[in-house]
């Protein structure tokens, strides 16, 4: 079938035709050609009513809490605007991560300033969401590593900081205790630091439910409607995002 | 770029934004045929649109960089899915629906019909024809979105569609005998 394509450029032509592809001259000479030939006025209108056929079976596809289009969004312009903070002062993170370096010589603090300037830039703004949706140890453990030396440095300091530790998707199975992996090490991070939340995205867990996953949470664990709305919410309130 | 520059920009995206997640969550519905995937699939793309905002250099092109996250998502999606097999015969060959339109057919839906017989194209074809369709992209900003040739993305359109109107044909979704001239 793909050499029959290959070979027939008029399927690719008429295509081109009904998707606006063409220039103005060659559509001209094609509307020309099908004028003149019913078995290509046929099949353009089979391509055309396909084109609709799609569109009609797709178009009431809404996301849950889809708004109407006059409606004014809330949330994203927080998260965009938030996001281009981020952006701006990502800019001149160099500062931050020598002052982080100064206050504590820790080498992962070193190397978690070295790694990311945006992340030691994070780190100074004190109310941190650390959002992980993969389970791949490197990115589980590397989190870890970032969410405990945030928090040693800022109790050496004396600087009260609060991480939230927001996981979806695979990254789900960290807050798991049905699964190996590194909860047993959170729970012990949580234990020592009150001032670390941990929060699962529903959607996930929701998803889970659905394929007949039961899923078991390490205590303390607050459920969140969504990762995105969790992410929209603190950066609405004040909170930088870090997506690990 | 000055920060009151970004900030200006930031305002000026806000309502496109919130129409890109319908249009993100209409096409992954199309691509996944599962709402609760494409709903994961949309979020994890906006997400990284926010991490990844800095990269977007021109606003114009705000609606295609969205999508080729997405793309990217999906592709790391199925890669999880079947971590042995190429991308590329992914593209091709599978992921396919086990739904034939006739079976769809008996629960007497037009809509349920199409929806089976996209669901049955590779998924490479199944992106392309929905992209052009669902949010008319031209066939460069397709090829750009997905990262493949041009030459391609007219060849998969082209299967796609006659895929579509054998598996429709015979259900009589695309009534050949009944149809009007169109011009």
């Amino acid at each position: 079938m793909k050499d029959d394509v290959k070979n027939d450029l008029s399927h690719d032509r008429l295509n081109a035709l009904i998707d606006g592809q063409l220039d103005y001259f060659e559509e001209g000479r094609l509307l020309d050609a099908i004028q003149r030939d019913p078995g290509l006025e046929r099949r353009v209108s089979e391509l055309r009513l396909l084109k609709e056929l799609i569109r009609h079976a797709y178009h009431d596809q809404l996301p849950a809490g889809a708004r109407n289009r006059g409606e004014r969004p809330r949330n994203w312009p927080l998260m965009v605007v938030a996001a281009v903070v981020l952006i701006a002062l990502g800019v001149g993170a160099g500062w931050t991560s020598h002052a982080w370096q100064q206050r504590d010589g820790d080498t992962d603090l070193s190397r978690l300033a070295h790694r990311s300037g945006a992340v030691a830039q994070i780190a100074a703004a004190n109310r941190v969401v650390l959002h992980v949706s993969s389970s791949a140890p490197e990115r589980v453990y590397a989190m870890l590593d970032d969410a405990e030396a945030m928090l040693r440095a800022a109790r050496t300091s004396g600087q009260p900081i609060a991480i939230e530790i927001l996981a979806n998707s695979t990254g789900l199975d960290i807050l798991r205790i049905d699964v190996p992996g590194p909860s047993g090490r959170l729970a012990s991070l949580r234990a020592e630091n009150p001032n670390l939340t941990l929060v699962a995205c529903g959607q996930t867990i929701e998803r889970l439910r659905e394929r007949g996953v039961t899923v078991h949470l390490l205590p303390q664990t607050v459920v969140a409607t969504s990762a995105l709305d969790e992410v929209v919410k603190r950066i609405h309130e004040g909170w930088t995002y870090v997506r690990t | 770029m000055k920060f009151a520059a970004l900030l200006r920009r930031a305002r000026g995206f806000e309502s496109e934004l919130e129409l890109h997640r319908t249009a993100l969550f209409r096409v992954a519905c199309a691509w996944s045929h599962e709402r609760a995937l494409a709903d994961d699939l949309v979020q994890d793309t906006l997400l990284k649109a926010l991490e990844h905002a800095d990269q977007l250099r021109d606003p114009e092109r705000l609606r295609s960089w969205l999508f080729g996250i997405m793309a990217n998502r999906w592709r790391d999606h199925l890669r999880a899915l079947r971590p042995t097999v190429d991308i590329d015969v992914l593209d091709e060959e599978c992921f396919c629906s086990d739904e034939t339109p006739d079976v769809a057919y008996g629960r007497g839906e037009i809509v349920i019909r199409v929806r089976a017989a996209v669901a049955r194209l590779p998924i490479g074809q199944r992106q392309v024809v929905t992209l052009v369709d669902l949010e008319e992209f031209s066939y460069a900003e397709v090829a750009a979105i997905l990262g493949i040739p041009i030459g391609t993305v007219m060849s998969r359109l082209c299967r796609a569609r006659l895929a579509l109107r054998e598996q429709l044909r015979h259900t009589d979704v695309v009534p050949l005998p009944r149809l009007r001239s169109a011009k």
